[in-house]
Formats: C-alpha cells, sequence, structure tokens
C-alpha cells in the first residue's frame, strides 16, 4: 500500500505493508535512522517518536494507523537546526554514554514536558520509562530539570 | 567539532591525506617507502590540513566507554593544541602482520581491542607519543623556515612561536612543509603534568550534538550499496539443530531472497577465534528488507532437534541444586590454598552461601553485522559494531578463506558493548551469510534472539566460611565456589579455575589460612565475558560475607577491612597465568575505603527504614570502594544515594570518568536487582524486556557522588571497575535497613518474599 505520510513538516510517499511498524518505515524506507530499533514490542522505548506531540513507541505502531497525524522524529525536533531545550540540557549534562536509547529517551521527554512543564521526581519515575543499559538515568534526571528550567527561561 | 565514521578504504584514506598535502604522523617513525608504511606500523593519527584543521584519529570502537574522547585527548595534550578545536575520526583497520604472522590492527599503539578496561591504560604512553612526535615536525618545518634552532622554538594553542624575534605560524601554515620531513626517531620527552592542559580538564562527549540530533550513526544504521537484510531462526534448544525446513515454502515468502543455513561446524575454530564463539544452529533468511526477513523467519515450517546429553532437558533449577550438593560432597579444583584452615576448628565460625544467577548483555543496540564478499571471493569487506575488529576480521577471513590483509572492516558507533560485541558470533554468521550470496547483507538479531541468544555472564554458587579469633580478627577463610566458566571450554581455552577467580583479590595475603576451591557449574548455554568478568560474582559474595563477618563478630564492616589491611603495600596479582603480574596495593585499597565511608557520612545514624552499606572491589588495577544508601518504605526499595572513591591512577577526562561510575553503578542496580537468565526444558526463557527485567528511572539512584584520588600513577580503566562493588554494597545496605540479608542476585524477587512474610 501506498501512505502519504507527514513527517518532520514534510509529506513523504512510501510503498509498505500496511501492518509494518512505523519504526521500519522510517529507517528503511525514509532514511529516518535517529528512532532505533529495540525490542520490537514496545518495551525499551528506543523508537520513541511524536505523534501529533504525544510519545509514541514507533516498534508497534502499524504505518496505517498513522494517518493524516502529525509525525516527528528526533530528526525534526530542533526547529529549524535549533536545539530543542531538552537536546540543550543533554549536552550541557554531558547525559550521552554509547547513545542508542538517547533519542528515545529525547523525544519521551520532550513529550512530557510539554504536558508537565515541571515534572517532580515521582511523575519523572513514572512516565519515562525508556531503558538506557548504559545506566545514564541519574544524568536524565537532573537534565530533565534542567530541560524544564531552560524552557521557563524561554518562554519568558 | 565532530565525529564520524570513516568509510573509505586505508589506501583511499591516504590518497586523499597525501593529494591534501596534509601531515599524515605514525607513533612510531615509519618506513620510507610509501607501500611500507603500514607494516608493522599503527596508522595516522594526526592530520594538520593547510587550514589549520587538526584531526585526530581513534583506533578503538566507542561503545559509550568515552574512548573516543578520552584517547585522543592524549594525543592533543602533546600536540599542544586545544581539544576544543579538535575533530576526531574512527580510523580504519591497517591490517599487518605481526612477527607471529598474525594479522593485528594498529601494531604498537596498545590495542584496537576494547576489553579489560585497557584502552586508556595501555594507549596512554604511545599516544602521547604520537602527539609529540607531530609537534617536533612542526617545531622542526617551523625552525628551517625561520632559520633559527628548535630549542628557541615554544608551541601554544596550535601556533609556533620565536619569543625573541616575534616570529608566529600556525600549525596549518607548517603543515605542507612538516609533512615531507622525515619523521624524528626514538622515543620523545613528553610533558611532565604540572604542564597538563588537556589531560585532567574535563571534556564533554565529543559526539553528544550528533547523539541528540539523532545523527549519531551505529552499526545497525550503516548501510552499503545493494545490501540485503538477513534475519537468523536459530534454534531455540541449548546445542540443538535445525530437524526439517521447507525450504521451497520459505523461498516463496515475500521479499525473500536467499536460504542460507547456518551450520554449527562453521564456527570460527581457534586459534583465530580463541574465544571460540559458539554459533546456534539455524536457518538465515535474506530478504530485500529487515521487515521482510523477520516476517519470512517467523513464516518458516522449521522443526528443531534438542541438544545432545544434558542439555536435551538442562533445568537451571536442577543445575544449580545438583551443584550445591556436588560443592559439600566433592573437593574441586585447588585455586589457592593458604596455611591449613582444617587446623581452625575450634575458632568459631561464620558460614553463608550466595548465589547469582546467569545475566544477559542486552546491549541497547542488539547485535548486528555488516558483510560483504565480492563476487569472486577473494576480498570482502565490512561494518561492523564490534568490540575486537581483529578477532572481527580473522572470523570472516576463517569463514570465508579469505585473505585478513584483504578484508577491510570499517569500526562502526556501538550502541553498548559490555563485553558483547567482544565475541564474533554475529560476524561469523554474516560473513557465512554473506560469502553464500556474494552480496553486501545486514545481520541484525531481534531482542528475541539476543536473550535467547546471548552469550551469557556466568551464573554462580559460593559456600564460604570464617574462623575468627576471640578478638574478631579472621585466621581462617574458605571459598568454595562454582560457575560456569565464561569461555566455552573449547581446545585451548584456560580452565575455568584460571579463568573465573581472581586468585590475589581481596582477602588473599590478608588472612594466613586460605582455601579456594573451584567446581563447574554446568550449562550447555552459551557464555561470554560481561563487564567485569568473574569480578562481579565473586566481589558480591567476597564483599557479602565480609559485612556478616562484621555483623557476627560486632564490628564495623569498614573498620573491619582497614584492620585486615593495616599499613597495606603492594602484593602481586596474577590477572592471567600467561600475562605479566600486576600490582595490587592494599595501601592505595585502603585509601579509597577510608575515602568512600568519610565522604558518605559513614556511621552517622540514620532513621528507621534506611541503610548504608559498604563493598569494595580491585578491578583490572582500579580500586573502588562503594557505599550505597537505601530506604526501604511500604515494601517499596529505593536507592537514594551511592558513593564512589576511585583510584585509578591519573584521570585522564574527570567527566567521562565520572560518568563511567556512574553508569556503573546503575548497571550493577540493574543486573542485582532484577536480572535472571534461566534454563527449562533445555531452552532459555527469557525473551525479551518482557520477561527480562531490567533497571529503569525509577529504580535508578537519585544521587551518585563519585570521589577520584588524586594521584600521579599511571591511569587506568574505568569502564569495568565501578561495578563490582555495587552488588553487595547494596545487599550489605538492606541488611542495615530492614534486618533482611540477601544472598542471591538477582535481590528483588527475595527482597519481595521476605518483607511480605514480615
Amino acid at each position: 500500500m501506498t501512505f502519504a505520510l507527514r513527517i518532520n513538516g514534510q509529506t513523504r510517499r512510501v510503498d509498505a505493508p500496511p501492518d509494518q511498524p512505523l519504526l521500519w518505515v522510517l529507517r528503511e524506507q525514509l532514511g529516518l535512522k535517529g528512532p532505533k530499533y529495540g525490542c520490537g514490542i514496545g518495551a525499551c522505548g528506543a523508537c520513541t517518536v511524536h505523534i501529533d506531540g504525544q510519545a509514541v513507541r514507533a516498534c508497534v505502531t502499524p504505518v496505517n494507523a498513522v494517518g493524516q497525524s502529525l509525525v516527528t522524529t528526533i530528526e525534526g525536533l530542533a526547529a529549524k537546526g535549533t536545539l530543542h531545550p531538552v537536546q540543550q540540557a543533554w549536552i550541557e549534562e554531558d547525559v550521552a554514554q554509547c547513545g542508542y536509547c538517547q533519542a528515545g529517551q529525547i523525544m519521551a521527554v520532550a513529550s512530557l514536558l510539554a504536558e508537565t512543564p515541571s515534572p517532580s521526581d515521582e511523575q519523572i519515575d513514572a512516565q519515562i520509562t525508556n531503558l538506557c543499559r548504559c545506566g545514564t538515568y541519574t544524568r536524565i534526571r537532573t537534565a530533565i530539570h534542567r530541560a524544564a528550567k531552560l524552557m521557563k527561561q524561554g518562554a519568558a | 567539532m565532530s565525529a564520524s565514521p570513516l568509510t573509505t578504504s586505508r589506501r583511499d584514506l591516504l590518497k586523499a591525506a597525501a593529494g591534501a598535502g596534509a601531515l599524515l604522523v605514525f607513533a612510531r617513525p615509519q618506513a620510507a617507502s610509501a607501500t611500507a608504511r603500514f607494516v608493522g606500523e599503527i596508522g595516522p593519527f594526526v592530520r594538520i590540513d593547510a587550514d589549520g584543521a587538526v584531526t585526530i584519529g581513534c583506533h578503538v570502537g566507542e561503545m559509550g566507554q568515552g574512548v573516543s574522547t578520552a584517547l585522543p585527548m592524549l594525543i592533543a595534550e602533546e600536540l599542544d593544541v586545544p581539544f576544543e578545536r579538535v575533530s576526531i575520526q574512527a580510523m580504519p583497520l591497517h591490517l599487518a602482520r605481526n612477527a607471529r604472522g598474525q594479522a593485528r590492527s594498529h601494531l604498537g599503539a596498545g590495542q584496537s581491542t576494547a576489553g579489560g578496561s585497557n584502552s586508556v591504560r595501555v594507549g596512554f604512553m604511545p599516544l602521547r607519543q604520537a602527539g609529540a612526535r607531530a609537534r617536533l615536525m612542526i617545531l622542526e618545518a617551523a625552525a628551517e623556515r625561520w632559520r633559527l634552532p628548535v630549542g628557541e622554538l615554544k608551541t601554544e594553542d596550535g601556533v609556533v612561536r620565536h619569543a625573541a624575534s616575534g616570529a608566529a605560524a600556525t600549525y596549518g601554515e607548517l603543515a605542507g612543509e612538516a609533512a615531507k620531513r622525515p619523521e624524528p626517531i626514538g622515543e620523545i620527552v613528553l610533558k611532565t603534568p604540572d604542564r597538563f592542559s588537556v589531560i585532567g580538564k574535563p571534556q564533554r562527549h565529543l559526539d553528544a550534538d550528533r547523539i541528540v540530533r539523532g545523527e549519531a550513526l551505529f552499526g545497525i544504521d550503516a548501510e552499503m550499496p545493494g545490501m540485503l537484510h538477513a534475519v537468523v531462526a536459530r534454534c531455540p534448544y541449548l546445542g540443538g539443530k535445525v530437524a526439517t525446513l521447507d525450504e521451497a515454502h520459505a523461498l516463496k515468502l515475500a521479499g525473500v531472497v536467499a536460504i542460507v543455513p547456518i551450520p554449527v561446524a562453521d564456527a570460527p575454530a581457534p586459534p583465530l577465534a580463541p574465544q571460540s564463539t559458539p554459533l546456534a544452529a539455524g536457518v538465515a533468511v535474506v530478504a530485500m528488507s529487515f521487515w521482510e526477513a523477520l516476517q519470512a523467519s517467523d513464516a518458516l515450517k522449521i522443526t528443531w532437534s534438542r541438544g545432545a546429553g544434558a542439555a536435551a532437558d538442562e533445568s537451571s533449577a536442577r543445575a544449580y541444586a545438583d551443584t550445591w550438593a556436588k560443592m559439600e560432597s566433592t573437593p574441586g579444583d585447588v585455586v589457592r590454598k593458604d596455611g591449613d584452615f582444617a587446623n581452625l576448628r575450634s575458632l568459631k565460625t561464620v558460614s553463608a552461601r550466595y548465589e547469582a544467577a546467569m545475566v544477559a548483555h542486552a546491549c541497547m543496540e542488539p547485535p548486528n553485522a555488516i558483510v560483504s564478499v565480492d563476487p569472486d571471493g577473494k576480498r570482502a569487506c565490512a561494518i561492523l559494531a564490534t568490540q575486537a575488529p581483529d578477532v572481527a576480521a580473522a572470523t570472516i577471513a576463517t569463514v570465508t578463506g579469505i585473505d585478513p590483509l584483504q578484508i577491510d572492516v570499517t569500526l562502526a558507533r556501538m550502541g553498548g558493548g559490555f563485553g558483547r560485541k567482544f565475541d564474533q558470533d554475529m560476524v561469523a554468521e554474516a560473513a557465512i551469510i554473506a560469502n553464500a550470496v556474494r552480496r553486501p547483507v545486514k545481520l541484525v538479531w531481534t531482542r528475541d534472539d539476543d536473550l535467547q541468544h546471548d552469550l551469557y555472564r556466568p551464573g554462580a554458587c559460593h559456600i564460604l566460611d570464617a574462623a575468627v579469633a576471640p578478638g574478631g580478627r579472621i585466621l581462617g577463610w574458605r571459598h568454595r565456589l562454582a560457575t560456569h566458566s565464561r569461555l566455552a571450554g573449547a581446545a585451548g581455552d584456560l580452565a575455568p579455575r584460571l579463568t573465573e577467580y581472581y586468585p590475589d583479590g581481596f582477602p588473599a595475603g590478608h588472612v594466613p589460612n586460605m582455601e579456594v576451591e573451584y567446581h563447574l557449574l554446568p550449562s550447555a548455554a552459551p557464555r561470554g565475558a560481561w563487564r567485569g568478568p568473574g569480578h562481579v560474582v565473586n566481589a558480591f559474595a567476597i564483599e557479602c560475607f565480609l559485612d556478616e563477618i562484621a555483623v557476627a563478630s560486632n564490628r564495623d564492616p569498614v573498620e573491619l577491612r582497614l584492620d585486615m589491611i593495616g599499613t597495606g603495600g603492594a602484593h602481586s596479582y596474577m590477572y592471567l597465568p600467561q600475562m605479566p603480574r600486576r600490582t595490587f596495593d592494599t595501601a592505595r585499597y585502603a585509601a579509597v575505603i577510608r575515602r568512600a565511608a568519610e565522604a558518605s557520612g559513614w556511621g552517622e545514624p540514620m532513621p528507621k527504614g534506611r541503610g548504608r552499606g559498604f563493598a569494595a572491589h580491585f578491578t583490572f588495577e582500579s580500586y573502588v570502594a562503594e557505599v550505597v544508601e537505601v530506604s526501604v518504605e511500604g515494601g517499596r526499595l529505593r536507592i537514594d544515594r551511592v558513593t564512589a572513591a576511585v583510584d585509578a591512577g591519573l584521570i585522564i577526562n574527570p567527566n567521562g570518568a565520572r560518568a563511567q561510575i556512574e553508569g556503573s553503578i546503575n548497571d550493577g542496580l540493574s543486573a542485582a536487582l532484577g536480572q535472571a537468565i534461566t534454563v527449562r526444558d533445555g531452552q532459555v526463557e527469557q525473551r525479551n524486556f518482557s520477561d527480562y527485567e531490567m533497571l529503569r528511572m525509577d529504580g535508578a539512584a537519585r544521587r551518585i557522588d563519585v570521589s577520584f584520588i588524586e594521584s600521579p600513577e599511571p591511569p587506568n580503566g574505568l569502564g569495568e571497575p565501578g561495578v563490582p562493588p555495587l552488588a553487595p554494597a547494596l545487599a550489605n545496605a538492606i541488611f542495615a535497613a530492614t534486618g533482611v540479608r540477601l544472598r542471591r542476585t538477582p535481590m528483588l524477587p527475595d527482597l519481595q518474599a521476605a518483607l511480605a512474610a514480615v
């Protein structure tokens, strides 16, 4: 089937089986390698993208479920090249080690902060469930709080 | 700054560099002829272009351990350029034959293999020499241009200056002339530490910007033109085989191009692959896309046979029970024997048993490999996320019969390694497939493949007995342990008693009567190196047991350890029999123990339901002590704080070093609390993150404080040493908080059961 997907501000046409997960459409057909494969069952979050601003696990999202929704991948998070405050905070706290899970972490956090601008540690615990085997969680938590501050400064 | 994988062959790189008139500098003086330049040498670590751009090569794979920052820092220091202006490039392998005829990369630069927390330790001197050599060539070019003695010139921030005349030239302006000069011979005098301007200054991860933009490419992201995709259906039974396959049906599935059997006989044999990387028997489905390959492999009409002998219906529960019984009834292999433990029967005895499950690596980037074999079968190239590129090339050579020097390997960033990407089973499989189809093939393992067919970290059983004198001094220590050995037991492998326990680790040398016996814990599941191999499971037992002895003798656990050490001093430490002995300096060990205690507020009273636990360990020549602080409320465990004190000698990048310890602490928590691989009915039971419990944000340490001992000693590695003390410090903290003594990893099931019973 042919799909016209709205991804990172562009309409992209792809031919794919309707049940093919969005992740593999992004990675293999559209060359967007930022979303990563980690588990294929929505359990690790490495593939997290935004669909209409909501964090979604692309490895369990069939391409035919996307419709006309706006898809944002990590490649589209920095508006006109300017880093999103979450990306900026990630650099300032030097969060990444291997970096494989971080695109998914950043997308999950960007979505969290859009709805909860100053999350408590308990809200972070409950809502950021992406896996990181390097164990960067402690810096991720600091970076989330820093990003929240950056966003407030940016809005002021 | 940027770092990017290098996709040109070494020949192309040379041509490109030569065409640009750039300066190429080697870590050792090179043979004069261009064709011989790489023979026996290590390749261009430094390139300075006419516009002043400085590129530093990194020859070790980056997997999050920070080598692509720390190693170039060593070169930049002696080259005398600001690190902020440097870009880093992953280097091609430059395979060449060594004196023994083995194909090895980067001869003379230490090793390109990332393992044993070795990269910084081994690269420290040769990489600084490479930087110093490049700087000297630039100085000589300036001296010739200005007709001045080299000794009157100084470098600073990438500029050569002559103070008296005011002459100045940038490295870029001098690069063309410097490149024509012969390389200096011999060792160059290096900076003294008081003049360091790069080493010891915190640097951020050079790839941070690309990572947060999703631009950092890993092995699984790489492509080759005309590439096919492969997924392997592997036999779920340990040691089993393919019984039947409807190949005609398979070839009709959507997108399928070829079906390639993966016979176990194709596994690389020693001595090329000393880890004797075991392969699971299976069938590779080669298709136009990963998704099609995956769908087709799920749709295969395939049946499997079980493994032979004990593997046929192996059960972890039975194997552990049998092993516990064997350890009591049968003497094991003697690992160490000092004095006579049996003579101490009259003393008070403390005894305990500890158990560790097997665990999987579960790198976030699953195993993958891209291999291409030319149609004539004479050349191959590969893009690999591997910790051991030399062994990878050797593996491809063994599988395909191609001369290793005709194999180009490009190192890709690894999405975690932790020892998993040290082994080459995924490379062997990809080479088998590519050799069959003679096209580029990307093999990707699913997470199910990964958890079902990992090379697991050995599990363990420990029986510990101590004889304690009335004053509290430990006079006798008997440790009977059984582990799955991490080597597979192939011809040429070391005996497990040599690889699974470090006989000179603490408390050896500090207890007059000490006996250690080793038994094999049997399993047909393949095993491999997992971050801190041997150290993690042994430190858990030893450091928990010291805590139990302290409690039984009414002593403070930190004081107990410090009393055992006394003034401390250098002890000879066997790493592996064929390797040089190392030094375990217990004065340095005592210093980290004291520092961790001070920094954590050890001994200060804590409210009910909270507790601190202590542990220390010496891993790969680095000393780490950790204090874990927990609270247990309403049946829920929280890790409030972990304090680590670390002596790894000179710290190259304090920020990266701290990240390694922080990560090790959370990784240690993850493995200690929830992870277990179990075998039942001849198969591994766990399949994905839904039944293999890894730490997430809610379970991570809320606060981590890392304190490095300032040391003039040469640097040691930090990728692994932070892990071993974590599990015992955690168990000791949980005991302090709750009175529940956990003696088994993963701990969470036992903790929950104990708390529910209260």
